[in-house]
């Protein structure tokens, strides 16, 4: 016997459900809610949408390393202290 | 992100043997990524740059000590959130794993009350269908701008899983080594955070266009 699924109490298991790190009876009932309610479909494919959405942003640029800095890091690792501070003099 | 293709192993023996093209092979590897992740850690493109020269220093200070157990993207965000994260990140450790009273971007009066005669704990009013929002709300640009400022608005535990989770696509078990977090810590947290982008995202692509 499973324990009823109620919706508030589902929108707290679901980054646990897409995990995959809910038992396994746990999961078919979440299922068969799934199957039942059009609200909680919707909220597990926005979760989806975010993440396809968030993932995107992987791509956001951002500024590179600047070769004074660079060539400090480098300097740094041979010499081998990594006493020094590495900023921009 | 791809990752590390060549043998950690034997890249680490050449930086622990002072080759130094092997660290430049590793900061025109890594550096990118630390740079993206950082900027999302520490908030302003001025402190980029610092959290992430600190964080290289952190490496060739600590390459001796790295052991191969973890991958080593992991053990260079491990570094950087070491170096660069408010320490308010790491001396929190205990996060209530019960959020009963924290829905996590829901609020309680979103659902009908348990005693409710008809529908205990459903939905009071329904949920919005995404793909029906007027176009040019999911026009991409000003979407994305939205989820970055969603991004931006958590609160830091939270925006550092969400960051390494759902942007860089990390898996749960580097995530937790790399923020030194609970696997079911970094869980929860990230609900949170998914929790609360979705609201943001939610009244964006709901609401009248000012």
């Amino acid at each position: 016997m499973t324990a009823s699924v109620d919706c508030d109490r589902l929108m707290t298991e679901l980054t646990d459900y897409l995990d995959g790190v809910v038992e396994a009876d746990r999961r078919v009932a979440i299922d068969e809610h799934l199957d039942d309610c059009d609200d909680c479909r919707r909220v597990l494919e926005q979760f989806r949408l975010l993440g396809t959405w968030s993932a995107r942003l992987a791509s956001d640029v951002v500024s590179g390393l600047d070769d004074v800095t660079r060539r400090r890091l480098v300097e740094i690792f041979v010499d081998g202290t990594g006493e020094t501070s590495a900023g921009p003099a | 992100m791809a990752e590390w293709t060549l043998d950690d192993v034997e890249f680490v023996e050449r930086l622990k043997r002072r080759d130094e093209s092997a660290f430049r092979e590793l900061l025109d590897r890594y550096d990118p990524m630390l740079r993206r992740i950082a900027r999302r850690f520490v908030q302003s493109e001025a402190a980029v740059d610092e959290a992430v020269s600190d964080t290289w220093i952190g490496v060739i200070r600590g390459i001796d000590r790295f052991e191969g157990r973890s991958s080593f993207r992991t053990w260079l965000v491990r570094v950087l959130s070491n170096t660069a994260i408010d320490r308010g990140v790491r001396e929190s450790r205990q996060i209530p794993t019960d959020f009963a009273d924290e829905h996590a971007g829901f609020s309680a009066d979103m659902f009908a009350p348990a005693d409710d005669p008809e529908w205990p704990g459903h939905w009071r009013s329904s949920v919005t269908d995404w793909s029906t929002a007027p176009s040019e709300r999911l026009d991409a640009n000003e979407l994305f701008d939205q989820l970055r400022v969603a991004l931006d608005g958590l609160p830091e535990r939270q925006r550092c899983v969400y960051v390494l989770r759902d942007v860089e696509g990390w898996s749960s078990s580097e995530v937790a080594h790399a923020l030194d977090l609970t696997e079911v810590n970094q869980r929860v947290l990230l609900h949170r955070a998914r929790g609360r982008v979705r609201a943001h995202i939610d009244s964006y692509l709901t609401s009248e266009r000012a």
